[in-house]
């Protein structure tokens, strides 16, 4: 089955609303969603998800000056 | 949650974001806008638009990744109502008009200094107040006062 890869861009709080009200929501590595749920709110994340049936959170970055670096070509 | 409540929805052309890439602080510029696009009260995720037609005609010019340009200014696909007007900045100033029939009823339309006079030249921009053209260093301040209101909110959500 193919998947789709989709990023994305959220605060904090938004992404932990969804894993907690979404069961289809799931993770390779239970490190990702810990480190959602530790993440401070109104923290602004670059979510890289997989959709085939379920959605995988693959992982997550903290979007800050340092990242947007890369944004410019 | 935080969410702020903008005075006025943001609308960019392409122009916009040819001078933001030319800026010395456009990482910090580009992160404030994916800020206030993510925390909108009335429109998380679509507060600030560009239009279709506008992102193709930037195609070529564009030095910004297409991944964070998406976080920043959600695409929005040409209403039909646009296809009566030829010029660009016409569709621009209607579509930002259109989007001041909806909360928080004002829009500001982000531009460069050097194509700001020509869409206050537009005559659909004639005496109208909802929809400002902002462009230079007072797009960048208003965009900084956007994201000093979101720290703010941000800040009384951690206490």
């Amino acid at each position: 089955m193919a998947t789709t890869h989709i990023v994305e861009f959220e605060l904090q709080e938004d992404l932990a609303e969804l894993i907690a009200n979404n069961e289809e929501i799931t993770f390779d590595d239970y490190n990702v969603k810990k480190q959602i749920l530790e993440t401070k709110i109104g923290t602004l994340l670059e979510v890289e998800k997989e959709i085939g049936s379920f959605t995988k959170i693959i992982s997550i970055k903290e979007v800050n000056e340092e990242l947007l670096k890369s944004a410019f070509v | 949650m935080v969410r702020v409540e903008y005075s006025h929805r943001f609308l960019c052309d392409s122009d916009f974001l040819d001078w933001l890439s030319k800026q010395s602080d456009r990482e910090q510029l580009l992160s404030h806008l994916m800020h206030i696009k993510s925390s909108s009260k009335y429109h998380r995720g679509e507060h600030n638009i560009i239009l279709e037609s506008e992102e193709k005609e930037c195609n070529e010019i564009l030095k910004i990744d297409r991944k964070y340009l998406g976080g920043a200014f959600k695409s929005e696909e040409d209403p039909l109502f646009l296809s009566v007007h030829n010029e660009q900045i016409s569709k621009n100033i209607i579509f930002a008009i259109y989007l001041t029939h909806f909360k928080p009823y004002a829009c500001i339309l982000l531009t460069s200094p050097t194509k700001e006079k020509s869409y206050k030249a537009n005559q659909h921009y004639n005496k109208i107040k909802r929809v400002v053209v902002l462009s230079g260093e007072e797009a960048k301040k208003l965009i900084n006062d956007y994201f000093r209101a979101f720290i703010n909110a941000r800040e009384k959500e951690r206490m």
